[in-house]
Formats: C-alpha cells, structure tokens, sequence
C-alpha cells in the first residue's frame, strides 16, 4: 500500500519534471537587449540561399569584411529551404543576424517577427544615395527600413541567336504570338517561345501590362477585373504554340537544347545557358496592344534583412552596409552578371558594358514591384489554380478568375 | 516475492517517459492548444484564445471542400491498399517458389522502389507521366500513332489513377517483405501434411498459407493504410494536388495532407489547420484502434 502510493507520487513527479521541461522549452523567449554602439567584434550568422557562381563571390566580400576586422567571424550558412526555415525558426522565437533572401518575404516575415525594423542604424538620406528608388522601396514595408537591397531582378526575353534574327523580335503582343505559332508551324517538334503558364510570377507582365493586379497593400483582390483577364486570355492564346505541359524546368530544357528560339526567364538562369552553349540576346518583353503600355515584370530585389533575434543588430547592419559598397557591388556584379541595386555601382562603365545587365536593366525600368505585402501569400495559390484549370481547358478564363476571386478574397479575409 | 522499490522501477522508466513525453506527446498537445487559437500569419506571436472557433470554421469549409478532400482520401486508401496486398503477395510468393531461380537478385530488384528515397522516385514519375515529352505517352505513340497521348496528369481521373500508380510501386516492397518473413516461418510440414491428405495447390493456399500470414498482414495493412492516408510527397511532388478544375475547389489529387501543407506553410492558418489535424487525427485514431481491436492483435492489451 505504502509502496503503491509513493510511486503514485514519484510518477506524479516524473510527470511534473516532463512538463516543466516542456514549459521551458516552448517558453524561450528571452529578452534581448539590442547593442546600440558598434563595436566591431562578435559573430554575425548569415542565412542564404546561393549556389553556383555566385556563392563564391559573395562570400568574398564577407571573407574580406573578416580580414579587415579579425574580432568579427561570420558564420556564412546556406539554408536550401531558406523560406521555410526562417518561418520555423520565427516560431520558435530564433533566428539568424541576417537574411539573406528575396524582398517579396518582407511583409510576411515582419508580420512573423522573423525580422526588425533597422532605421535606429541606417538613415533614409542614407538609403536614398547608395540604391536605386525602386530597392529601396522595396526594402520598406509600411514605412520602415528592414533591409540592404543587394541585386535586382526581372524577367524578359532571351532568344537564341542562331534561331532567331534581331529583326524578328516582337515588338506587341500581337507579334509575340505570332511569332510563335508560325515557328512551331515551320519547325514541327519545336517552339517559338516557352516559359511557365502556370506560374503567377511569370504572368505578371501581361497582366500587369493589361492593367490587372493581383493584390493591394490594403487587401484588395483583383483577379476578376478586365485588366487581369485580359492577361488571362492572351496567355491562354499560346496554347497551340506551347507543349500542353510546360513547367519551369521543362522550358528551361527546351531552350538549352535549341527547341524552343526564345524563352522567358531571370537573370538566375543566363550562366546555365552559356554553359550549355546557347548563344543568347537579350530583347524586352512586348508592348501589350490592347493598352499600349509595356509589359510589366515583377521585379524583385535580393535583400539583406536584419534578424528579428539579431543580438548585435549594429555589427549585422554594418556587415550589411559593407556588403553593398560601392566597391563590393562592382567587383561582384563583373562575376555574377547581376544588376546591382547600389546606384553607384550601377552607373560604373565597366558595369555597364556587361551585355546581361544591360538586357536585364532594360526591363527592369518596366517592371511593377513585387508585391511585399503579406496578402501576396493569399494569392499565389489561386492564381496558379486559376491558371492550370485555363491551361488544361478546364474552365473558361472568366470562370476560372471569378472563383480565384472568391478563393483569394476568403483567404484574405482569414488573414485579416 | 520479489518487490521493486517504485523509485528503481521509475528510474528505469525515465528515459521513456521523457522520450515519449517530448517526442510523441509535446506536439500533439501543443497542436490541440494551438487548434483554439486564432495564431496565423497577422497573429503569430501574439496570438489570442479563441475558443472552438475554429473548429466551427471547419465545420463550415466541411461543404465547400473539406469532404471533397477526405472523400478523396479514402478513396485513395481504399483502391491502394488492395493493390499494395496483391502484387506484395504475388511477388512474394514468387520469390518463395523453389522454382525460382537467381532469388537473391530478384529479392534486391524488387526491393528497389522501396530503398530509393521517395521525392527522387516521385520526381521520376513526374517525368514519365508528362504528356509530350513523358517516357510512357512516347511508348504509346509507338502504338497509337504519333499525335496520340494519354492524359496522365491533366485529366483529374487520370492523374488519381497516375498518383495510385506511382505510389503502389513505391510502396508493395514493403507488403511483399512482411509476407515474404511471414511465408518463410511457415513449416513445411504442413504443406507435406496437406499433399499426403491430396490437397492441390488452390486450397493449401486458402487454408494453409493465408490464415498463418493473417498474423503478419494486418498490422502492415493498418500501418500502410495509415501512411497511405497521410500521403504528402508522391501527390503534391508529382501533381501538386492537381489538376485544378477551379480555384475555389480542391483539386483532384489534394489529398489531407497536401490540403493541410497549403493552408498551413502557404496560407499560414496555423490554428486552422491545427484544428483541421486534430479533427484527422481522432479519425485515425478511432480507426486503427477499431481496427485493432477487430482484428485481436491486441487482445492481451487492451484486457
């Protein structure tokens, strides 16, 4: 009897013991007081996302910030689901010093508290001489400074020189098409232009082109307006001019082997075209004939973010700061090809003779924003919904965007 | 007798306790307390209790498409399990034929789908199923002609039949292992018993072999029809749980947990979808217990 009950209790305090470990081990947060003056030592841990060519000259210019100061080590992580992790590191109240990812997860991750507001460290005049006006809007979110603006990018049309001449590049939408169905007409088993139609980044421009949005920063919803399905429908038109299954990777393939003459992709994908020895040109997206405007890309802009649990946010920012000089930017964008969101840089002539940047910079001064506002998470899915059951000819263009509207505006409204 | 003093026996205890406590038991009851919540996207941090809302919510969505997707769920299970049984049978049956020669390369070729991690095997049938460039509509185009092509992806019928295949052979190696262990400790006395009594092959398999493999399959059918329930990789890496007929239904693939992994990693509903979990997992729950039960697997135990 007596036993019994003392092992009652020794269970009772086993238990007790299973879940205090659990409350401090859900109940983490502690309370960091933010650094204010710089000193430059300590550890700043970096999260990224880069591969390939431009992993190695990015991490010089972090191996060349520890030279000059040997009290700093920076742990240089790369994270290959980057989104996620940042996302399930918020949750558990961690996180690194600094993101390095795409600005359209801003609004997202400040809403998650992944990420901290930085104008206690970098002044707007600041911000406004080293970056383009389009980074730097896009490293704002609801008027405060969450990042460093790194690279810009966009999509447009590269073509293969030996399949198509300069004078055949479209000049509307119209041409575009065109173009398209006759080359497969003329050349069976191939295609005149391929890119992902399923894809809601990579329709922006001729939705947006057409006047349609996806998303305001309010909430609005725009999918079941003129505009978007105006977009809709000129997509749908490439349906006898693409394989009845296109994904992104499918594109890809066809355009490195000379199937298709021209594809629609980022500046992410050029070093893997030169090196399966495609020779490319550049040629922006067409003029959409029904408003006269141009197509218009989203363009994103690779940015430094500061960690929300960043213990020495000055040291983080001056990494940062130091990552985006002038200087840094040019030697870096003469090796990666990408367009450089500090101005500076930007304007140096050496710069501006790489033929990537100015193909991509061109289209760039076309493009719309991406969308950093956190309701954009509502619309990716019904977007892509709405354009399989379009590609696939399951529903007719003004059906598919009017139950997309009804999915995007519910989810929406969960977010709320 | 011999007496174990309570702190003995609860030492020995404690790695368990603690093991299961974090492991197994943390999550689901933080899960149930994250299912009253309103924690989402706008309310992570901060969030708020909310009562059953939640669950009211659910219940609502359960016209518009929550029994579309558990509908579809079972209908999956139910036509894959039947099918993981019998070709896991036949095969195993074959590799435990004296007349079969070369067993043990047999044995490691078909124990091959099992043994390749899933996203890669998922991704490879991707690729077969594609209607231009696809591995099996080029074969077909051997026979049909050269414009014909199947729709393995883009009809929805189609693309549940594609994700049934692709799935039955990842995973019959498992069902043909458990019986091919199961067949092998069946004696042979038994068989010679039955041939010396003149039984033919037909009823020495009905009254020998399936009664002893009982034992033995259903424990792997409940297990198998529990991870084919909770199907995420094979559907949403080789459809994404399309094709979509509509963006404001669920697509013809998106089974529970591709449904689940939208509205919690995309649309970050997390008390939502907690609920959502909470409302599967008594299902589950309620099922493999009935099951077992059933079946007296666990009679000793549950006595």
């Amino acid at each position: 009897m007596i036993a019994w009950k003392r092992w009652n209790m020794s269970v009772g305090a086993a238990w007790l013991a299973v879940v205090t470990m659990v409350a401090v081990a859900c109940g983490g947060s502690t309370n960091n007081t933010p650094t204010t003056t710089l000193t430059r030592s300590g550890t700043i841990t970096v999260w990224h996302g880069y591969e390939g060519t431009y992993l190695d000259s990015k991490k010089a210019i972090y191996d060349a910030y520890t030279k000059l100061y040997p009290g700093v080590t920076i742990n240089f992580v790369h994270k290959p689901n980057l989104t996620d992790a940042v996302t399930a590191a918020a949750g558990a109240g961690q996180g690194p010093d600094i993101v390095a990812w795409v600005d359209d997860q801003i609004g997202k991750w400040v809403k998650l508290e992944a990420i901290k507001p930085m104008d206690q460290f970098v002044s707007p005049d600041y911000m406004n001489s080293q970056y383009t006006k389009a980074a730097v809007d896009a490293a704002t979110f609801e008027g405060k400074i969450y990042g460093i603006p790194e690279a810009v990018e966009a999509i447009t049309i590269l073509y293969n020189k030996k399949l198509v001449t300069s004078g055949q590049l479209p000049k509307t939408t119209d041409d575009l098409v065109n173009f398209a169905k006759s080359y497969g007409q003329s050349h069976p088993g191939n295609y005149g232009v391929v890119w992902n139609p399923e894809d809601a980044y990579f329709q922006a421009p001729w939705i947006y082109g057409a006047g349609g949005f996806y998303v305001k920063a309010d909430g609005t919803v725009g999918l079941n307006t003129a505009g978007t399905k105006a977009g809709f429908n000129y997509v749908a038109s490439f349906k006898s001019a693409m394989p009845t299954q296109v994904d992104y990777g499918i594109a890809d393939t066809l355009f490195k082997e000379g199937k298709a003459a021209m594809i629609i992709n980022g500046p992410w994908s050029v070093a893997d075209y030169a090196k399966a020895g495609v020779d490319y040109g550049f040629a922006t997206l067409p003029t959409v004939k029904s408003t006269n405007k141009p197509a218009s890309p989203f363009v994103g802009v690779k940015t430094l973010m500061l960690g929300a649990y960043s213990t020495n946010p000055a040291l983080a920012v001056d990494v940062m700061k130091f990552f985006s000089n002038q200087q840094n930017q040019t030697s870096m964008v003469l090796q990666t090809r990408e367009i450089p969101a500090n101005k500076l840089a930007l304007a140096d002539p050496k710069v501006q003779a790489i033929p990537d940047i100015a193909g991509f910079g061109a289209q760039v001064k076309n493009g719309v924003p991406l969308p950093n506002t956190p309701f954009m998470s509502a619309l990716w899915d019904p977007v892509a919904k709405a354009l399989a059951a379009v590609w696939t000819g399951k529903q007719s263009v003004d059906d598919a965007l009017r139950d997309a509207q009804t999915a995007a505006d519910q989810n929406v409204a969960q977010l709320k | 007798m011999y007496r174990v003093r309570a702190v003995t026996t609860l030492t020995y205890m404690l790695p368990m306790i603690v093991g299961v406590g974090l492991i197994s038991l943390y999550p689901i009851l933080y899960n149930v307390f994250i299912s009253v919540t309103n924690q989402n996207l706008y309310h992570f941090r901060r969030y708020s209790f909310i009562g059953l809302t939640n669950y009211q919510n659910l219940l609502k969505t359960f016209n518009a498409d929550f029994f579309i997707v558990l509908a579809r769920t079972f209908a999956f299970v139910a036509i894959c399990i039947p099918l993981f049984l019998a070709l896991g049978m036949l095969t195993a049956l074959a590799l435990n034929h004296p007349a079969i020669r070369f067993k043990a390369f047999w044995r490691v070729a078909l124990i091959v789908p099992w043994a390749v991690p899933s996203y890669i095997t998922a991704l490879v049938w991707k690729f077969f199923f594609n209607g231009q460039f696809g591995t099996l509509n080029q074969l077909y185009r051997l026979v049909a002609g050269p414009n014909a092509g199947l729709p393995w992806l883009t009809d929805p019928n189609w693309a549940f039949g594609s994700i049934v295949l692709a799935n039955l052979w990842m995973s019959y190696p498992f069902f043909m292992v458990v019986i091919l262990g199961a067949l092998q400790s069946i004696p042979s006395e038994l068989y010679d018993a039955a041939a010396v009594d003149g039984a033919s092959a037909w009823p020495k398999f009905w009254r020998i072999t399936m009664p002893l493999l009982r034992p033995a399959i259903l424990p792997a059918t409940v297990l198998s029809a529990i991870l084919t329930f909770n199907t995420l990789n094979t559907a949403y890496l080789i459809t994404a749980g399309g094709p979509f007929i509509s963006a404001a239904k669920p697509g013809a693939t998106e089974f529970v947990m591709v449904y689940a992994f939208r509205e919690a990693f995309q649309l970050f509903n997390f008390g939502y979808i907690a609920a959502f979990a909470v409302v599967i997992f008594m299902m589950l729950f309620g099922v493999t217990l009935g099951s077992l039960r059933f079946s007296g697997l666990v009679r000793e135990e549950v006595r």
